[in-house]
């Protein structure tokens, strides 16, 4: 509806002048945003089905251990990837997966720093201990459909400024949200809700269908807008928080801060097993190594999720010494990383089954509708404005 | 007075329909969120709601049209 003939909006509490204002406000915010989005809408579509698709693609053998077999000490297949990549450094652990533990490796933090791609990563079975498939040199840095989708959705292969340019995109999308909500009103008038007229024009048609579907779906668009824009974020947050949080609370230990060689660390497994004793009924997720950019110079990060719906979507962060392995307790996690975590699934939408996922394909595409829909308007009405 | 009547019906009718299916949709994201698996099936058809009232006007708009009155 961005660049209609302005209706009489003195009856709907509006009157004209500011009826114009978010006129503009609206056309301007979708059009600046719209191609942007629509990238968005259409590499969002896989990465709904992330899992899904990975499952289907993953060629790893599954394990033959009966259910209930312990799990054998992370340390061996640690030792295993060293043997296999000598001189390199592990850059952290995924212990998530029951039968499974990847070990992420790269030449140097430097090297993984400047060059993401170097990372690569050894997949063992949690049980036996043995790779879970043969170690592929070439599988480093290839860039598969789904790296793709997703270098594409987040930062455009530019880092953090394409993760602040989509972030931004993001945010005009709300403004255009919410002024379309300003505009519904006065243009919707008396007319019965969800109103198709198809015996008039074209582009009425599509004017109705534009109302109908971004008013219906409005809950959602603002949803999954608002913690997109916050998913943008997440790099600032998480550096905000390790120069203030984990800072502080290492502000002694780093003072003689020097790398700490991957050969002298003490053993992981021992400090996954006391993290974990110091948070019954958590489950551990990953362990980042001492020096890892992500986490801290001198201790290994240990993040754990809980069991429940909510919980499983809260990850704490607790922290081992990297010398003596000592356990030196969970860090504060600030209001801003506890709303960045939530805002995850809410705009993931992977958080309650397949079915869901299926509602969050069909409702991103009624948004690539509204927003295709949105520009005709405007394209077929702009002679029209523009006359005197 | 009479008037006042009038304006709240128009608004209701304006806004009816787009405010309850936001309260449906939204409950359904969070049930899904906050509740345990036994409560998917009220969060799915929450957030199902816009499509099924979207499916139900374009039906709508393809019936023969009534007379009026």
């Amino acid at each position: 509806m961005a660049a209609h003939s302005i209706p009489a909006g003195r009856k709907h509490g509006i009157d004209g002048a500011s009826l114009k204002r978010w006129a503009w406000v609206h056309r301007w915010s979708s059009l600046v945003c719209t191609v942007f989005l629509l990238l968005l809408c259409l590499t969002g579509l896989p990465l709904v089905f992330s899992d899904e698709i990975g499952h289907w693609l993953d060629d790893t053998p599954t394990s033959s251990a009966a259910p209930g077999t312990p799990r054998t000490s992370v340390d061996a297949m640690v030792a295993r990837s060293l043997q296999q990549y000598p001189g390199q450094q592990v850059y952290s652990l995924v212990v998530e997966d029951e039968a499974r533990v990847k070990v992420f490796m790269a030449p140097s933090f430097e090297e993984a720093r400047h060059n993401p791609r170097s990372i690569h990563v050894l997949h063992f079975d949690a049980y036996s201990g043995a790779f879970a498939k043969p170690p592929d040199p070439s599988e480093r840095g290839r860039l598969t459909f789904m790296n793709l989708m997703l270098k594409l959705h987040t930062d455009l292969f530019a880092g953090l400024a394409g993760e602040l340019l989509l972030g931004f995109m993001g945010l005009l999308f709300v403004i255009a949200l919410v002024s379309g909500v300003v505009l519904y009103a006065p243009f919707i008038r008396k007319l019965p809700f969800g109103v198709l007229r198809r015996e008039r024009s074209r582009r009425l048609l599509w004017l109705d269908w534009h109302n109908l579907l971004g008013i219906a779906t409005l809950c959602w668009l603002l949803v999954v807008g608002v913690t997109g824009v916050i998913n943008e974020l997440a790099t600032p947050m998480f550096a905000a928080w390790r120069s203030n949080e984990l800072r502080a609370l290492l502000a002694q230990d780093l003072r003689d801060a020097r790398p700490l060689p991957v050969s002298e660390l003490p053993s992981v497994q021992q400090a996954l097993d006391s993290a974990m004793a110091a948070q019954p009924g958590m489950q551990a997720v990953s362990v980042v190594y001492p020096g890892n950019p992500q986490g801290s110079s001198q201790h290994y990060l240990i993040w754990a999720k809980g069991r429940t719906p909510l919980t499983s979507q809260l990850y704490t962060p607790t922290l081992v010494d990297g010398r003596s392995g000592a356990l030196l307790g969970q860090v504060h996690m600030p209001w801003y990383l506890v709303g960045l975590q939530l805002s995850r699934p809410l705009h993931f939408g992977d958080y309650a089954g397949l079915l869901l996922k299926i509602l969050w394909a069909v409702l991103d595409l009624i948004a690539i509708v509204v927003l295709v829909s949105g520009v005709y308007l405007w394209w077929v009405r702009r002679p029209l404005a523009a006359r005197p | 007075m009479k008037q006042a009547t009038t304006q709240t019906q128009s608004n209701t009718m304006l806004w009816g329909m787009p405010v309850l299916l936001a309260l449906l949709s939204g409950t359904g994201l969070l049930l899904a969120l906050l509740a345990d698996d036994g409560w998917h099936l009220l969060a799915w058809l929450g957030v199902a709601a816009p499509l099924l009232a979207v499916g139900w006007c374009a039906w709508r708009s393809h019936r023969p049209r009534q007379p009026p009155g």
